[in-house]
């Protein structure tokens, strides 16, 4: 009687330890998730079982891991917080955020943010379509920025931080903030950024790229055209940053094509076009526009001229 | 051409107003208009500006242009003492009232007297097409690299057209130079500040305006600079503001 108590007791004891263990499982953050347009954020966010949102499906899904679009939909704004990839491989993954922020990166410093194939519209009156507070590395790859409210990127690292955009395409941002435009690098604190830019094309902004604070890096094979305000504006009067445009065509923006204001504002140009913009480079303040004699800046109301020439080596 | 090309009388009033009267804290500092005219640009693309003052010598000329934004493009200053001037600022809108306006300016080493000829050359935009350009001379502004502590660029519709600097200044005294577009006559065009000079004039279809503003800052505030107009019209302008040269002598020069 004594051994038939003990042996069901244990039966039972091995069954809730099983159940526990099996639930455990099943809340395990995956390493790859999956959303779908049809999908549903009470999924598990798995290949058949997929999500709805990215907000649903990143909490399901472990660090350094990758989110998955399965199909053309409205996946809706998140914030991310640690290592992910997002990433629609040939289908439209759209996130509309009118009224508010599309992505926020609040991440830790040695964190890598990659984001693909991505579309993200503020339908004029969003906040910023990405804004970028913390985090190592941000990488966008094949995305669409436009008609937000506010800066198409804004990126304000807290410690030194890369931001590199390939294939990126941004219009029509700043439409309501005045301080608001393509791309906006202003670090914060201790912050720092390293921008790495290549093929992106800004049009339509309130301002192309603005750069504020400790940043180097390089545009190259880039466009910015038809901004209200400024292509591409270096801020430096007490804080370094050193920028090179390589390839770069900038081209009928209403004030200054190309400008650097301050003492330590640097923007060196190689093989570029400045045109059709009020003024075509803009040195301020002791700014300075170094040019490796390549560049061809004509066509605007009045052209301007790199503080120095640097010889091609 | 010029709607409103200065009398005698009137340029002696204006020469008065602005040598001293209107800057009574530096004996120093003397303004003055030297020219302000509008006209269509020559077969060479060129628009001769005749000046009604004489610019002294280490004298500082700035030089407001306004035009059709799409076709005003690369613009150069020749005067008689072969002078190179250098952008301050431009800002150019191709929409609605396609108004172009610039800023340039550089020192002139010798001097050069009244009723001598300066030339706009605007080296892209066809023969025929309405320019105005205003000239004035100053003898205590810096240049160089470092003489800028402030622009704007803006536009608008209105009757207050208003350019604030994108930065504050910080204490030392400071020359602000506006430079408007109008799209039609800014009639009224006077300053919405004391103490300040402004000068305009039209073209003869009076569709193309030019309105420049000079005037002194000293404080730590906004580096600003508007005027008042009797009725709204389409406007676009830019604004420097440079630093007195006299804040760089000791007094022993």
């Amino acid at each position: 009687m004594v051994r038939s108590t003990i042996g069901r007791v244990a039966v039972v004891l091995c069954a809730l330890a099983f159940s526990l263990a099996w639930s455990g499982g099943a809340s395990a953050q995956a390493t790859r998730t999956w959303v779908s347009g049809v999908g549903d954020d009470a999924n598990p966010c798995s290949r058949t079982a997929p999500c709805k949102t990215f907000a649903g499906a990143i909490s399901k899904t472990a660090a350094s891991g990758t989110i998955n679009v399965l199909d053309p939909g409205g996946y809706g704004s998140v914030t991310i917080t640690k290592s992910i990839t997002i990433e629609a491989d040939g289908d439209f993954a759209g996130i509309t955020h009118s009224g508010t922020t599309g992505i926020i990166v609040n991440a830790l410093p040695t964190d890598v943010i990659t984001l693909r194939g991505i579309t993200l519209d503020g339908f004029g009156t969003g906040l910023n379509s990405i804004r970028f507070i913390a985090g190592g590395t941000l990488l966008l790859e094949h995305v669409d920025i436009n008609t937000t409210g506010g800066n198409g990127i804004l990126f304000e690292p807290s410690s030194a931080s890369t931001l590199s955009l390939h294939d990126v395409s941004i219009s029509r941002t700043g439409l309501v903030s005045t301080t608001a435009g393509g791309v906006s690098v202003a670090p914060t604190g201790t912050g720092s950024a390293a921008l790495d830019f290549d093929d992106v094309r800004i049009i339509d902004a309130r301002f192309g790229v603005s750069i504020a604070g400790p940043a180097t890096g390089v545009i190259r094979d880039s466009t910015v055209s038809s901004t209200g305000e400024d292509g591409i504006v270096v801020n430096g009067a007490t804080i370094a940053s050193d920028i090179l445009l390589d390839n770069v065509a900038v081209s009928d923006c209403a004030t200054n094509g190309v400008a650097a204001i301050g003492a330590n504002a640097v923007i060196r140009i190689n093989n570029s076009t400045i045109s059709g913009s009020g003024q075509g480079v803009l040195t301020s303040a002791n700014g300075r526009v170094l040019s490796f004699g390549d560049n061809r800046i004509a066509g605007n109301v009045v052209n301007g001229a790199p503080t120095q020439v640097t010889p091609l080596q | 051409m010029s709607r409103r090309a200065p009398s005698k009388r009137r340029a002696l009033l204006l020469a008065v107003l602005l040598s001293g009267a209107a800057t009574p804290a530096s004996a120093q500092q003397a303004l003055g208009v030297l020219a302000t005219t509008c006209g269509p640009l020559d077969a060479n693309r060129s628009l001769p500006v005749d000046t009604t003052a004489a610019v002294p010598a280490r004298a500082v000329v700035v030089a407001s242009v306004v035009g059709n934004g799409v076709v005003l493009d690369d613009l150069v200053l020749v005067d008689p003492a072969s002078a190179s001037y250098t952008a301050i600022g431009a800002r150019r809108t191709r929409a609605t009232a396609k108004l172009g306006v610039a800023q340039l300016f550089a020192p002139v080493v010798s001097a050069v007297p009244a009723g001598s000829r300066f030339t706009l050359r605007a080296v892209a935009a066809p023969p025929g097409t309405s320019v105005c350009v205003s000239l004035a001379a100053f003898t205590d502004v810096a240049v160089g690299a470092a003489a800028m502590q402030s622009r704007a660029a803006a536009g608008g519709n209105n009757a207050t057209p208003a350019l604030t600097g994108d930065r504050n200044g910080d204490g030392t005294p400071q020359v602000l130079l506006g430079s408007f577009a109008f799209a039609a006559d800014p009639s009224g065009f006077a300053t919405a500040q004391p103490g300040i000079v402004a000068t305009s004039a039209c073209d003869a279809a009076q569709t193309l305006c030019i309105g420049a503003l000079a005037g002194n800052d000293a404080g730590g505030g906004a580096l600003a600079l508007g005027a008042t107009l009797g009725t709204a019209v389409n406007w676009s302008g830019v604004l420097a503001s440079l630093d007195r040269d006299s804040m760089f002598k000791d007094g022993f020069e």
